[in-house]
């Protein structure tokens, strides 16, 4: 009975586990499958510009564009204002708000991302027109806003775990040695806390990539990189936006349906690098110091 | 079958001692450290038999070899026999359950459950049968008076059992090992981690336990090997150097390293 | 540049970023908050949605989320509680545990419109299930895995061996010392891990737009294979009609509802772990 009762309880962990594998693998797999066609057929003509399903023509490069540039200004904002909070709320406030304060963003980190595209379409858009004289405030510039606030409660928790995790007495020896509180920030804590604020830095891109929902709503979906390409107050479109306009309206089998796989595999392969790698990183981290 | 002879043999070397473990050939390797050199060794029914040596000379990984908890590490390897019972345990017990449950052990600090008294005493027993609420009450009154902690917790078992002091900790840990109702206990330093008067407590304890149990102690104390020993097993470097009853042991020791250990607690061997 | 000035020039950059980073996040509460409250009444609460959604209420957008919700919840708990397990108490391997460490953060990574397409692909096309909310918490359900298999592991390995080997000393098969050891504790963690992962699934719109919703025309589903509307969804369609005010008033008064479900899962995580922590174990 009790040998029974243990071999039921083993199949069942080991059953989960290889369901949980299993359904990963499908995943890429699947993916994989269905972009084979057009990767096939469509080879490297993937990285040209035109994309027009009617001529079977599948260029992604205004997409990739559209994603680096929206990610890039993202994070331009968001990791000098997010590691400045997180040095603000881990050294300069005091320990019995820090609890209060970090819930509080932990739980703004929550805030479903179809919000953050309300509020974009119908308050920041509408500024970003006003202010700079556009015609539509749906631009780059406006996704990157969003997608910035969107990371910043990430990095914010994330770094300030770093710098908190860092022992008192690395703060007591530099304080003793004359250092300046700005001092001891920047050559003791953030040297140690290093590989973990990068952790998180990297963390928040990998968000930002996959992040859909926002970024359709304000990207203005275009598929057109902006003339000049730093003209970023206009509309592009980023591999996300892409997908979540498109997939709904192609035909499963069709070339289209596949060229959109293609774009969606790129795109995960590129996440999953990025936080397998992130991982890595970050235990090897921890073994160093 | 071969209980009788090894108690043939044994008593051409001490009289009417009934050996109920027997050690033979016992080699354990972790990875290409040899642990336990060639131990052969025998303990005795209802004795206190002490095993004392310095740190890492392989006393708790005998211990652990014969309740076979050290199973399932990754790199070890057992070789050799322990005869309990008629039946070689390392080879020939399938059913670990069973020889947990006659072969008890109590650690060297003590771990109570985060459950009330009363549930950590039936913890081990109540999952092995099923028990009737008044079955649970005596089970527990028995142990925790033969670990002399029923007067001190019988109006609150209900509390939890980390409300207790330390020193009741560990009897009750004693308790919900006797509740298993086992033949030996096998002690890994139980006292180590308390002060003077309540390892005074639970060594009055052992003398009383080795009337039903067969006890094997392992102590890095060489005055409590003294205290209550029996019978003395001096191990080193994973080589058993020196054994013999109290008296022997600790009035004509031998061997220079065991002189030399019972000076002042140095070993030098190989 | 002399050092006290520095110093004073850091504080202030600090201090500026910090006020601004939490005025952003007090602003976003604050519209949220604002607006929404214009738009919720009992009837908006109680009410079916009319005209595309620019009228009436959201009863069953209200309804339709917390049905994905909870599929997901039943589906993904069990199994996340078994790989947990599995992870802490049956891995020896290093390799192994490398392996299963990787697709477990894989998984986690996977943006979200990725897990809409395999759905779409896997089970409306090749299994033609067809639009169904149960398709949708199944989705869903992948998706949180992670989260709570984290949390689960994170509870069990807080652990002390020493239970364990206590536990297997008493005579305890191991299944017996995961069930009356491991379980209490790792049920707990996994616990928390699913309101975190509920808090994230019920706002998610990408992985359920194109398998498990539909627009309008939808009230209580009846069987597993039927679409239902949610709130997400809602808001998303309510957006691109920004235009209209009325549709625009409703997307508030959505998206306050759906923040607030957001939140009271995500909260309680937040108390179950403050909690928990004090637990001496």
């Amino acid at each position: 009975m009790l040998v029974f009762q243990n071999k039921i309880g083993k199949g069942y962990v080991l059953a989960s586990t290889y369901l949980c594998i299993a359904v990963t693998l499908l995943i890429f797999l699947i993916l994989f499958w269905n972009s084979y066609p057009a990767l096939s057929t469509v080879g490297f003509d993937l990285f040209t510009m035109t994309w027009n399903p009617a001529k079977d023509q599948f260029g992604v490069l205004s997409m990739l564009f559209g994603t680096l540039a929206v990610t890039a200004i993202a994070l331009l904002i968001a990791v000098p204002l997010g590691i400045l909070t997180a040095i603000f709320t881990s050294e300069i406030l005091p320990n019995r708000y820090r609890l209060y304060v970090k819930s509080a963003i932990e739980l703004l980190a929550g805030i479903p991302s179809i919000i953050y595209g309300l509020i974009g379409i119908a308050l920041v858009s509408p500024w970003i027109a006003t202010l700079f004289e556009l015609s539509s405030g749906r631009t780059l510039v406006t996704a990157g806003i969003l997608l910035a606030v969107m990371i910043l409660p990430t990095i914010i928790t994330l770094t300030d775990d770093a710098l908190h995790n860092i022992p008192q007495q690395y703060r007591e020896t530099s304080k003793g040695l004359g250092l300046y509180p700005f001092e001891i920030i920047q050559k003791t804590l953030v040297p140690i806390a290093k590989r973990n604020i990068a952790g998180a830095v990297l963390l928040a891109l990998g968000r930002a990539l996959g992040e859909t929902m926002a970024v359709m709503l304000l990207v203005g979906s275009i598929d057109k990189i902006p003339e000049p390409f730093y003209n970023l107050l206009s509309p592009g479109q980023t591999i996300t936006s892409k997908l979540g306009r498109e997939v709904g309206e192609s035909a499963f089998g069709s070339l289209h349906f596949s060229a959109l796989n293609a774009i969606g595999f790129l795109l995960l392969l590129l996440v999953i690098t990025l936080t397998i790698g992130t991982q890595v990183y970050m235990r090897k981290g921890i073994r160093t110091v | 079958m071969e209980t009788n002879t090894a108690r043939k043999i044994n008593a051409g070397i001490e009289e009417e001692a009934e050996v109920s473990i027997k050690i033979s050939n016992l080699n354990v390797f972790f990875g290409v450290n040899h642990i336990l050199k060639d131990l052969s060794l025998d303990f005795q029914k209802n004795k206190v038999n002490c095993i004392i040596g310095p740190s890492g000379s392989g006393k708790s990984t005998l211990l652990r070899s014969i309740n076979r908890i050290n199973d399932g590490t990754e790199k070890l390897k057992v070789t050799g026999a322990v005869h309990f019972n008629e039946k070689d345990i390392l080879n020939g017990v399938t059913n670990l359950t069973q020889l947990r449950k006659d072969i008890g052990m109590v650690f060297q600090s003590p771990c109570v459950f985060p459950k009330s008294i009363l549930e950590n005493v039936i913890f081990g027993i109540q999952q092995h049968k099923k028990l009737t609420v008044s079955e649970k009450q005596d089970i527990t009154e028995e142990t925790l008076k033969a670990v002399s902690l029923w007067p001190e917790v019988m109006d609150r078992l209900k509390d939890s059992g980390q409300s207790l002091s330390i020193g009741q900790q560990q009897r009750l840990c004693i308790a919900r090992t006797l509740a298993t109702a086992p033949k030996v206990l096998l002690m890994d330093e139980p006292t180590s981690s308390l002060d003077p008067v309540t390892t005074r407590v639970i060594e009055n304890l052992m003398e009383r336990l080795k009337k039903r149990y067969t006890i094997v102690l392992v102590t890095h104390n060489i005055a409590q090997a003294k205290r209550i020993s029996d019978q003395v097993f001096f191990m080193c470097n994973g080589q058993l150097i020196e054994s013999g009853t109290n008296d022997m042991f600790f009035n004509t020791p031998k061997k220079e390293q065991t002189k030399s250990y019972l000076k002042d607690e140095t070993c030098v061997c190989r | 540049m002399s050092r006290a000035l520095k110093n004073n020039v850091y504080n202030t950059l600090i201090w500026t970023a910090a006020v601004l980073s939490i005025a952003i996040l007090v602003f976003l509460i604050a519209t949220l908050i604002w607006k929404g409250m214009g738009a919720i009444s009992v009837g908006f609460l109680t009410s079916a949605s009319e005209n595309f959604g620019s009228e009436g209420g959201i009863l069953y957008q209200i309804i339709g989320s917390l049905a994905l919700t909870l599929c997901a919840a039943v589906c993904s708990f069990p199994i996340a509680l078994g790989v947990a397990i599995y992870k802490s108490e049956y891995v020896k391997s290093k390799v192994f545990q490398n392996i299963t460490d990787t697709i477990i953060y894989s998984l986690n990574g996977i943006p979200s419109i990725i897990f809409g397409i395999f759905g779409l692909i896997f089970f409306v096309n090749i299994l033609q299930t067809g639009v169904s909310w149960f398709v949708g918490g199944i989705i869903l359900a992948m998706m949180i895995l992670p989260t709570i298999i984290l949390a689960s592991h994170q509870a069990i390995r807080s652990i002390p061996n020493s239970y364990r080997e206590n536990a297997q000393a008493l005579g305890l098969t191991q299944w017996q010392v995961i069930r009356a050891v491991i379980f209490p504790r790792g049920i707990n963690g996994a616990f928390t891990g699913l309101l975190l992962g509920l808090a994230r699934a019920i706002g998610e719109t990408a992985p359920i737009m194109f398998i498990a919703t539909a627009f309008s025309g939808v009230t209580v589903p009846r069987t597993f294979l039927e679409p239902v509307s949610s709130l997400p969804t809602h808001i998303l369609a309510l957006a691109q009609q920004a235009t209209n005010p009325q549709a625009l008033q409703n997307a508030w008064g959505s998206s306050l509802v759906l923040v607030s479900l957001v939140f009271i899962f995500s909260i309680s995580a937040l108390v179950r772990r403050i909690q928990y922590s004090k637990i001496n174990y």
